[in-house]
């Protein structure tokens, strides 16, 4: 769906840059979006300044926004894992690509 | 609802519907559910909330098996297999109820994670309700292709499936969360913010949890 929506929107952003930190995503807010993810998914002390930097970038209302997608994909995640749902073809290549970073 | 939940010391505020999400997970998780009591949920949240945090000291009245099993769930989901899955059966414990530890951890971790992204402290857990679980079957629930039953092919809507009150939370959070089913197919919605914001996010988070879905 990312890559669907960043096509949607007329978006560009390197993908690259989910899986390595050094790399520039792209959009404005992206970068501020990538740090506050990986703090709040690995729980660092980092989790405060993320947040407040992602604030500054794209607004409050719009940081709560991104903590509840974080939020729902640690659901998803736990959940289509402990179930044992395989992935569909259509997501084959974007996993392949990630996997291969 | 039945007990009125906090979300203390945030440093930013949740839209209203997303509030409104988390108050009727709360309501849910304290009352009896398909396969297991309301006392038993609210332990099974618990569990899951402390294995999250590293904790794996106190199972929260659970029979030390599923308080294992449990902790798999929040911490190590992409290790389980079908086998495992099916070896509950030595505890008494079906497939089926399996289905709805599986929502409950999942939710559980879903709201933990959302309120902490605002800077707020861990909701508290309600008071459980008394009361029997329904056992209510799903009729059409098989297993297919995933360790679970669904009702249809196995996929990320119809994962919970074979327990309909579990499939029927997920929805409800997923939409308070990030987007309803029906909002799915929307590329270019804004809800606070664009959707490849939202996609970015839950790319990034699917990536750290190594599920490659």
């Amino acid at each position: 769906m990312l890559r669907a929506s960043l096509v949607a929107s007329s978006t560009a952003l390197d993908l690259g840059a989910i899986v390595d930190p050094s790399r520039a995503p792209g959009p404005p807010g992206a970068a501020e979006i990538l740090d506050f993810t990986r703090a709040l998914v690995r729980r660092t002390p980092e989790l405060g300044a993320a947040r407040n930097r992602l604030r500054d970038a794209i607004g409050d209302a719009a940081t709560a926004a991104v903590a509840g997608s974080v939020g729902n994909f640690e659901m998803m995640n736990r959940l289509l894992d402990a179930t044992g749902v395989p992935t569909p073809s259509s997501m084959a290549e974007l996993t392949d690509e990630l996997r291969a970073r | 609802m039945t007990e009125a939940f906090t979300i203390a010391d945030p440093d930013l505020p949740f839209r209203t519907t997303m509030a409104a999400g988390i108050g009727r997970e709360w309501d849910r998780l304290s009352r009896p559910g398909t396969w297991w009591s309301g006392a038993a949920r609210v332990g099974v949240a618990a569990t899951a909330r402390d294995a999250n945090a590293g904790i794996s000291d106190d199972d929260h009245g659970l029979d030390p098996a599923i308080a294992g099993m449990v902790r798999r769930i929040a911490t190590d989901a992409h290790g389980i297999d079908r086998a495992d899955v099916d070896a509950l059966a030595e505890v008494d414990t079906s497939t089926l109820a399996y289905v709805e530890l599986v929502g409950v951890v999942a939710r559980t971790t879903a709201v933990d994670t959302a309120v902490r992204g605002i800077g707020a402290d861990p909701i508290p857990f309600p008071t459980p309700i008394e009361g029997e679980p329904s056992h209510r079957e799903v009729e059409g629930a098989k297993r297919r292709s995933a360790h679970v039953p669904t009702v249809g092919a196995a996929g990320a809507v119809t994962a919970l499936t074979a327990v309909a009150d579990e499939a029927a939370a997920q929805s409800d959070l997923h939409g308070a969360l990030y987007l309803s089913y029906d909002e799915m197919g929307d590329l270019t919605i804004v809800k606070d913010i664009p959707r490849w914001q939202m996609e970015l996010a839950a790319t990034t988070t699917s990536w750290l949890n190594h599920c490659v879905y």
